[in-house]
């Protein structure tokens, strides 16, 4: 049973430039007290084919928490363009959100990202190598795949 | 009979996902499905029956992280436990308060863990203090839920392979429990210890691993999927639960059964010969090959319903009234089938109890519902001290989050609470043809124009061999005469008639929900009276039996000629018989205490105090106690509203309490009064107040100047109360007068 309920995650920036730095609006509820933290984690695929091009965007903590109901918002930098294989960097791929608690994950929400010029020229026509600037960023935000994963929460209070 | 399908029942949003398991609440409140998308569904019952009804799902829970197999109520009916391949077992109670968007708030309130793989059926026991698990991992698991503990009882391994269904009987006193092994292990539930074990039970496809077994209410059988008769004739045992060998078979089904589940009541049927009246048991058998049929214990043809789904039939749960049986599937819908009276008429409890009683000689155990589901949400939330989101970045270049805390929202508030049940009332409209009885030939099918299909209501044959009921039914009573024994409120003392041949009443000890003890009479109990130390019972044929609070007889029956009024404090026990007559008994010592006669007194209640002295009430109101020495009754307050005279002038209603808890407003009564007083607090006993009162009778004394009475209030008090002459003393030197009085 987690102790840790996600209710609703927003995205609020949508769609916007490449360079942008990602927000999220994050609603949980927090159905037991924990007195660790919980980490958020932001992490952009750069790449479909290869983990190693995953980034890291940022990392939150939040706690101790108590029991409630509670609301934040999560802005991490937009992805670092270099780390990114040129051919990846325009087209589909995706931005995760993860929570852990004591370092296993137990919630995670992946969300399509498509990468798309917005001139008709370039869209027709793909630099060779990319122009972050001209890059719309949206993130298909009704499409969520959200996992949830059974992890060892404090046993003290509900066993 | 009716049939439908409400399309407000499914789980998922897109796709309606398998439901696993379904229960009726005891209270017909509210029943829970589980499904295969690992949510657990509270919807309202009401919205079975009336179709106005708006508020249908009441909640889901998603608590789990694995399809939910199993979901049963906890038969106190306030809690339900869940179980999921997930390996959790959650128990579920309601809360007050909002944080999510269900109309009624349910949280996991304990997970049990202790299975290593899927747990698949879930089984109270009757009186709720057990939990029983079967789960994939072959064990059958008892959770002790006393009180608020729940930890694994006992864990039984018997089982080769996975256990798929576990169930307990009526009296608690066997578990079964069934697994894909094809065997049925019957275990004792005072050692835990395998009783038999029958082995013809299962049909052969082991991916199949949804079957779900009964006890019947009478806890004469046991029917449970069964093997294979013939090609697409699969057959449902019935086991004796004497010796739990197979009695007969239900045969019919076109696939393996997969579900039984029993009516909680019995039906009186008619037989076909008009000849008697017989008390029948139904249950409901579900299969893989969708459809549901409805046997009692003597038919030879049940009532099918077929192609009732698309998929096998997951679960079934039966109402408490015997009326509505509810089915779930893997299809993702649930079937509804209400019943008018084709399966007979629903006998009562009290008959039921009864007839349990010729059987065993001891009715079943029955946990105390508690009708309010909603407790006061204890809790207090513990709001963030912020109201922002904060952040600080931490020195490891981490970031920290204070986010912002939502009040709990009241989305459309909490379900109004003690919703009252209505009894279902059956409605039949003009386009349904009832069926006239069971035993009729085939009906015509039936087209409902509601319903979003066509019901083909046939008839599968069946060879079974009748079983034969000749007890007869008795008429039961039952009446309820209860005394309340301890001071918190919770220790009651229960009497109930049950005019049977033998039987005349029981009387019980209950604490709270447990039944402490029970005990069964010969005689018709009329009056009861109980302390902490023991419980006496008069009867109407003019005995007491003294009980001590242990439940063990202490004392012989005793022949009373009568008794009007008992009542009991401590060890003493005080009996007011029609004939004015008080005897007063210490039950510790056996002897009898006080014996007096209460003439011209006319009582209107009797009480006993720990030092045994008995008080009486009048009709007129005046109360009197008796004074053992004397004799006598002494009156030791005044009926109504008297008057005295203060000061000549002015008559001033006496207080009619005993002890005025503002005794300053004695300033303004007079003397006498509080002479009267005076005297009663003494003879009574009541010393606290007693030297108070003295002290301010002795203050008015000198504000009236009044030296003669002073002098006699001292001159007793040297001689009985030394202390409180001390006391005196010093009062009257501050007020100068000790000389006046020259002691």
């Amino acid at each position: 049973m987690a102790a840790i309920n996600v209710t609703n995650v927003r995205v609020l920036n949508n769609p916007t430039s490449f360079l942008e730095s990602f927000r999220f609006e994050i609603t949980f509820e927090c159905l037991t007290p924990l007195q660790e933290d919980i980490e958020w984690k932001i992490i952009y695929v750069g790449s479909s084919n290869d983990a190693k091009y995953d980034q890291v965007l940022d990392s939150a903590l939040i706690g101790p928490l108590q029991y409630g109901a509670m609301r934040f918002i999560f802005e991490a930098p937009g992805p670092d363009i270099s780390k990114i294989p040129v051919d990846e960097v325009v087209g589909i791929t995706a931005v995760i959100l993860t929570c852990s608690y004591k370092d296993h994950e137990f919630y995670r929400i992946g969300y399509y990202v498509n990468n798309q010029y917005t001139e008709p020229e370039l869209m027709e026509n793909l630099p060779s190598t990319p122009i972050p600037e001209k890059i719309q960023r949206s993130i298909l935000e009704d499409r969520p795949r959200i996992s949830k994963f059974p992890i060892e929460w404090t046993n003290s209070k509900t066993n | 009979m009716w049939i439908e399908k409400p399309e407000w029942i499914y789980h998922g949003e897109k796709r309606h996902m398998p439901i696993l398991s379904i229960d009726i609440q005891p209270l017909m409140e509210r029943f829970i499905t589980g499904a295969m998308d690992s949510t657990i569904c509270v919807w309202n019952f009401k919205g079975l029956i009336d179709t106005e009804e708006k508020e249908l799902k009441l909640a889901t829970l998603s608590q789990h992280c694995g399809p939910v197999n199993c979901v049963r109520w906890n038969p106190n009916t306030q809690t339900f436990a869940s179980g999921s391949d997930d390996k959790l077992i959650i128990i579920w109670e309601q809360k007050e308060g909002g944080l999510s968007d269900n109309l009624e708030e349910w949280r996991g309130v304990f997970t049990l863990q202790g299975h290593l793989s899927d747990v698949k059926d879930l089984n109270w026991s009757k009186t709720g203090k057990y939990l029983a698990s079967g789960s994939i991992d072959n064990k059958v698991i008892i959770w002790n839920v006393e009180g608020r503990q729940f930890y694994p009882y006992q864990i039984l391994s018997g089982h080769e392979s996975y256990v798929s269904a576990v169930a307990f009987d009526p009296f608690d006193k066997y578990l079964v429990s069934l697994g894909e092994d094809k065997k049925l292990i019957i275990w004792n539930t005072k050692d835990w210890k395998q009783i038999k074990i029958y082995d013809q039970a299962l049909s052969h496809n082991a991916s199949q691993v949804l079957k779900r077994l009964a006890f019947t209410p009478d806890a004469r059988n046991l029917v449970l999927p069964g093997p294979k008769k013939s090609n697409y004739k699969y057959m449902a045992s019935v086991l004796n639960t004497e010796n739990f060998e197979a009695e007969k078979y239900f045969i019919g089904h076109l696939q393996p059964v997969s579900v039984v589940a029993a009516s909680p009541v019995l039906y009186k049927v008619e037989k076909t010969d008009k000849s008697e009246k017989t008390l029948q048991w139904a249950v409901a058998i579900g299969g893989f090959d969708s459809t549901i049929s409805i046997w009692r214990n003597e038919d030879t043809k049940p009532i099918a319903i077929r192609d009732l789904f698309s998929c096998a039939v997951s679960d079934l749960s039966w109402s408490t009234d015997g009326k509505i049986v509810l089915g779930c599937s893997n299809d993702g819908s649930v079937a509804v089938i209400y019943l008018a009276n084709e399966l007979g008429d629903v006998v009562s409890q009290r008959e039921m109890h009864s007839f349990m009683f010729e059987l065993y000689s001891e009715i079943p155990p029955e946990p105390v519902i508690q009708h309010t589901l909603r407790k006061p949400f204890a809790k207090k939330l513990e709001p963030q001290p912020m109201n922002e989101q904060k952040e600080i970045r931490l020195q490891n270049g981490k970031r920290r989050i204070q986010p912002v805390f939502l009040s709990t929202p009241t989305s459309s508030g909490p379900q109004n609470p003690n919703q009252t049940y209505k009894p279902y009332i059956p409605v039949s409209t003009s386009n349904i043809t009832i069926m006239s009885s069971p035993n009729a030939p085939s009906l015509p099918s039936v087209d409902i124009n509601k319903f979003s299909f066509k019901v083909n209501l046939s008839r599968i044959l069946c060879n079974s061999e009748p079983h034969n009921y000749s007890e007869s039914i008795c008429p039961v009573n039952l009446l309820h005469v209860s005394k309340l024994i301890s001071t918190s409120g919770d220790i009651v003392l229960e009497a109930m008639i049950l005019e049977m041949n033998h039987v005349r009443s029981a009387i019980r000890l209950r604490k709270g929900n447990k039944q402490l003890w029970i005990n069964y009479l010969q005689h018709t109990v009329q009056i009861l009276a109980g302390s902490q130390y023991f419980a006496a019972v008069y009867t109407e044929e003019g005995y007491l039996y003294c009980y001590t609070i242990g439940g063990i007889q202490a004392l012989p029956e005793m022949k009373i000629t009568s008794c009007k009024f008992m009542e009991s404090s401590g060890h003493y026990l005080g009996i007011l018989s029609k004939e004015h007559a008080l005897y007063v008994y210490n039950l510790e010592e056996r002897k009898e205490v006080i014996r007096c006669k209460t003439d011209d007194i006319e009582v209107k209640s009797l009480s006993i105090n720990e030092e045994g002295v008995p008080k009486i009430e009048s009709k007129t109101g005046e109360f009197f106690v008796f004074d053992q020495s004397m004799s006598l009754w002494m009156r030791i307050k005044n009926s109504g509203l008297e008057y005295y005279k203060a000061d000549g002038w002015n008559p001033q209603p006496l207080s009619t309490d005993l002890v005025t808890s503002d005794l300053d407003s004695y300033m303004q009564i007079s003397i006498s009064q509080v002479e009267t007083q005076l005297l009663r607090l003494k003879f009574l006993g009541y010393k606290e107040e007693y030297s108070y009162t003295v002290k301010k009778y002795v203050n008015m004394l000198i504000d009236a100047h009044d030296v003669y009475k002073l002098i006699d209030i001292t001159q007793s008090l040297k001689s009985t109360n030394k202390v409180l002459f001390e006391e005196v003393s010093k009062i009257l030197e501050s007020h100068d007068i000790l000389n006046k009085l020259m002691i």
